[in-house]
């Protein structure tokens, strides 16, 4: 009878007790490998967490807040709002008309006792305003009007429209201790009866059901339709954008965290593949050994694989611990179990992908070794050549070092590389936090012209007839003024900008304020720059009454409409001496910078901490990086130093070597890092100042760039002195017969 | 005369149970111009004695004198000038380096301590260790026996007073061991030098002038 044997090739024990002792034999190399995947799993992990914490947190706010707010309400649509059933939450509220007093801007309020779950200024102290005589403030207002901060003080408030009335303090309102806008609560009975808000339209902030788990342009789908069967026009729906906006994931966040992340990912692969192959090609005998005792390539694959897989795992799990603590300190009201332990797995998967793939070549390599060539087996076998040019070289300490550069090119260029791309990572990170001072971020807007911003009173600008145009007659900001604020010792120029009221008619909307604003001859280029559709010939716009619309997408977004190319608009102008209507034809739109940067300013910042924080991180990781590779580069070649002590090469000389060799190394990584690092910081700011970070200006990190030198050239005198002074507590012969 | 002694030379490995005596106090002379075969099984201590004798191991207890001066008494840095100038060593792995070629080899502990190597002495250690032709080459592409030989012509191109040789024929033909044998005992008759060797080989140990053996750390023989 025939019987096929199967050949059983049991061996999961024998290999797990094999990669258990080698890890325990190669302690050094086990550390470095351990450092350089905690850290990136750190990295990693902190990145994502961080992330998820805000936008765990920025969904906390969000749930007591509105979603959508309905204006300008008549007590029908109030009615027909409040019957429908969509609307799980509704609550009335006011908003008057603000006025300056002693540089503070007030702003008469009133919303309903209770709003829950809507998130409003709660009392803190006192009662909520109960009859027509009785307000809520901050106890900043008080300070803002010089009263002392008790319950029961009478305070006179002056309107815009010159009237007085005084109003006793009934209670506190929380929070405001630092802000440009004091809020005053009125109570119901001054809402419907009192000067400042009886005329006033209530406004009605909702919550919608289920919008949670809508599309964004479901959700906005949804609270229009309930606003057009309430009867309420589309320009008076008013969506939070913030909740709007957090139901698609934002796509550049995500790219950006993708995109570091890859890189992250990278370089590790970089460095765990040349630590692992340093240590494979050092250990070259042992596995030749194995096999010669009968272990299979495979065997010997797996075994490389299994000690990956420890390492892996063990750095991985200590990564992922300090990014969870790092995370949770950063964002600790954004944490949530959930989203950290799915990130965290993905992470931790991702990162057994990128050992898994370092050490494929290291583990052929330890597979690829017969018996008879592991004992001949140097790396420099690596590398093709047999002989040398010349017989004799001058073989200086120096010398040496670039000839052992020299004949393992492959294993310096990889050594070279892997510090450069910690290199580069350091330098775009330094450039991002020199090319973003804090002064270029709060000069955003008009304030990167200047320092100052002098324009018309508000209070003037609501009272005055005619309102801007009404004090543009009698212009205070005029060359004179100019002249004299030039005459001011230390200014060194100032900018004018011009715009003027108007109202006009198109599609819906009869009668809307806005307002209109030349430009110069000189400066149409720029504005045929930042055209987005249509073309204009200044000199025709002049002749036909031509006019361009900026923001157009403002408009989409308020109105459901755009300005269109060709159609006419009529506007509405107090010329000095009376109103003019006048009609003018849309040639082309534009979408300004400025205005985006408004819109996108809250989602900026929380980028622009996000890869400032990352940049240091990345500083961080790319000079561990570097000691690692340095330190690594030369405790793996322990005997080889050895070897060459042994035949009568002293300390110093020895020293002096591993110096030279550092000394290159630090050479062609600082190339790398200058080249791409300058190239990778330039684009860096580039593609930010495109998406609208206009503060940011490239710089070269030079101090970043001198430190970064500084450490790169003194680890290796450094590290060679503390080795040489380590290679001592053994004595030369138990150095030479070691393997690690 | 006598060039090197040894005085109660111990070396012990670990402590208490776990105490492996290496060396077990060895007295040893060797007189200048002296060919020196060890002798003895694996174990028994001979590698451990040649390196003490050549300074790149520290005795427990005793003490290495060469030409009168004591090995354990000069500094790291002393020690190892002392050792390039004065020893010449051949060791059982080789221990070339890899990036230098054949010549380069040969010549690296004069060139480190900073001298121009003699090149016509050092073209006719090539010549006899039938090494002509390989000196550019690159030593890992070598036989184990053409890397033997480079080792020794290393050993011997300082002209070192002492030449310490842990199995120098160990990778070679007997024709070739016999050859390098007899190159050796020419070079130490030429230069008055001193060697010292391990050995396995009876034939090859008959060849020296005198035949020491170790067993257990102790000399027995000789």
């Amino acid at each position: 009878m025939k019987r096929r044997e199967k050949i059983k090739n049991n061996n999961k024990r024998i290999i797990g007790h094999l990669a258990a002792r080698s890890l325990r034999t190669s302690k050094t190399r086990n550390i470095f490998i351990l450092l350089t995947i905690a850290l990136s799993v750190g990295l990693l992990g902190v990145m994502t967490l961080a992330y998820s914490g805000t936008v765990v947190e920025r969904n906390k706010e969000i749930s007591v807040m509105q979603h959508v707010i309905y204006e300008n309400l008549a007590d029908p649509q109030i009615k027909a709002l409040e019957n429908t059933k969509k609307i799980d939450f509704l609550t009335l509220a006011k908003l008057g008309q603000g006025f300056e007093i002693n540089g503070g801007m007030v702003r008469p309020v009133y919303y309903e006792e209770i709003t829950e779950p809507i998130q409003t200024n709660s009392i803190c102290e006192g009662t909520y305003p109960q009859n027509i005589h009785e307000i809520a403030v901050n106890r900043s207002f008080m300070n803002l009007m010089g009263l002392s901060a008790s319950i029961g003080e009478t305070v006179s408030l002056t309107f815009l429209d010159g009237e007085s009335e005084a109003f006793v303090v009934a209670g506190f309102l929380e929070g405001g201790e630092v802000t440009k806008v004091y809020p005053v609560l009125f109570s119901k009975e001054y809402a419907e009866a009192g000067s400042q808000l009886k005329d006033i339209p209530y406004q009605a902030l909702c919550r919608i059901q289920g919008a949670e788990k809508q599309s964004e342009q479901a959700f906005l789908e949804t609270i229009r339709t309930i606003g057009a069967d309430a009867g309420v026009e589309r320009k008076n729906i008013n969506e939070n954008n913030n909740f709007s906006s957090s139901l698609t994931m934002s796509a550049i966040d995500v790219l950006v965290i993708a995109g570091v992340g890859v890189g992250i990912l990278l370089v590790s692969v970089l460095v765990v593949y040349s630590v692992f192959y340093l240590s494979v090609a050092g250990r070259i005998q042992q596995y030749g050994q194995l096999r010669t005792l009968g272990a299979t390539k495979r065997q010997i694959k797996a075994l490389v694989n299994r000690e990956g897989i420890i390492l892996c795992i063990a750095g991985a799990v200590s990564g992922l611990l300090i990014a969870w603590l790092i995370a949770y300190c950063i964002k600790p009201q954004g944490w949530n179990w959930e989203h950290t332990l799915i990130l965290s797995l993905v992470i931790f998967l991702a990162d057994l992908i990128t050992v898994f793939v370092s050490i494929r070549k290291p583990a052929k390599l330890a597979a690829s070794v017969s018996a008879i060539e592991a004992s001949g087996f140097s790396q420099y076998r690596q590398n093709g050549e047999k002989e040398s040019k010349k017989i004799l070289r001058k073989l200086t300490p120096l010398n040496l070092a670039v000839m052992s550069a020299m004949r393992n090119r492959k294993k310096t260029l990889l050594t070279m590389i892997s510090l450069g791309v910690g290199g580069v990572l350091l330098l775009t990170g330094a450039a991002f936090i020199v090319s973003m001072t804090p002064e270029d971020y709060s000069r955003q807007g008009f304030y990167q012209w200047g320092e100052f911003v002098i324009n018309y009173d508000y209070n003037a600008t609501q009272t005055v007839e005619n309102g801007n145009v009404g004090i543009q007659m009698n212009n205070p900001l005029n060359d004179e003024l100019i002249a004299s604020i030039q005459g001011i010792n230390g200014v060194k120029d100032v900018l004018s900008f011009n715009k003027t009221q108007i109202s006009y008619d198109y599609k819906d909307e009869i009668n809307a304020t806005d307002s209109l604003a030349p430009f110069t001859r000189e400066n149409q280029e720029n504005v045929k720059d930042a055209l987005a559709e249509g073309s204009f010939d200044y000199d025709e716009m002049i002749a036909k009454d031509e006019i361009l619309i900026a923001n157009n997408t403002v408009a989409d977004e308020i109105f459901g409409w755009k300005f269109e190319m060709g159609d006419i608009v009529t506007i509405r102008y107090f010329n000095g001496v009376e109103e003019v209507e006048k009609e003018f034809t849309i040639v082309g739109s534009m979408d300004t910078l400025s205005e985006q940067l408004i819109l996108d300013k809250t989602s900026f910042t929380l980028l622009n901490k996000m890869i400032l924080g990352l940049s240091i991180f990345i500083i961080g990781f790319s000079l561990i990086n570097l000691i690692n590779t340095l330190i690594t580069n030369i405790v793996s070649r322990r005997q080889e130093f050895s070897m060459l002590q042994s035949i009568g090469m002293s300390n110093r000389q020895l020293m002096r070597m591993i110096q030279g060799e550092g000394l290159i190394l630090a050479l062609g990584n600082l190339v790398i890092t200058l080249i791409l690092g300058t190239g990778a910081g330039y684009l860096m700011v580039y593609l930010l100042r495109s998406v609208g970070a206009t503060y940011m200006h490239y710089r070269f990190p030079s101090w970043y760039f001198m430190g970064y030198v500084l450490v790169t050239l003194l680890v290796p005198v450094f590290v060679s002195g503390a080795s040489v002074r380590a290679f001592h507590k053994a004595s030369l012969v138990d150095r030479l017969r070691k393997m690690e | 005369m006598k060039i090197l002694e040894t005085k109660n030379v111990k070396k012990y490995y670990g402590n208490g149970d776990n105490c492996v005596k290496a060396l077990d106090g060895v007295d040893l002379s060797v007189d200048k111009g002296e060919l020196l075969a060890i002798v003895g099984t694996s174990g028994s201590g001979k590698s451990t004695l040649l390196h003490m004798l050549g300074g790149l191991d520290i005795p427990t207890e005793g003490s290495v004198m060469i030409n009168g001066k004591e090995l354990s008494k000069m500094k790291e840095e002393q020690l190892t000038i002392f050792r390039r100038r004065q020893i010449g060593f051949v060791f059982q792995n080789y221990n070339l380096v890899p990036m230098l070629n054949v010549y380069e080899n040969i010549v690296l502990p004069l060139e480190l301590d900073g001298n121009k190597p003699d090149r016509k002495y050092v073209h006719g250690i090539i010549d006899l260790l039938h090494l002509k032709g390989t000196e550019t080459r690159f030593t890992n592409g070598l036989s184990g026996g053409q890397q033997q030989r480079v080792a020794i012509a290393r050993a011997l191109a300082s002209k070192p007073a002492i030449i310490l040789a842990d199995e120098p024929t160990g990778n070679l033909d007997s024709k070739t061991s016999q050859e390098v044998l007899g190159l050796l005992k020419m070079s130490i008759k030429k230069f008055g030098q001193t060697l010292v060797m391990i050995t396995h080989n009876n034939e090859i140990a008959q060849l020296a002038d005198r035949i020491i053996r170790i067993e257990d750390g102790r000399i027995c023989e000789g």
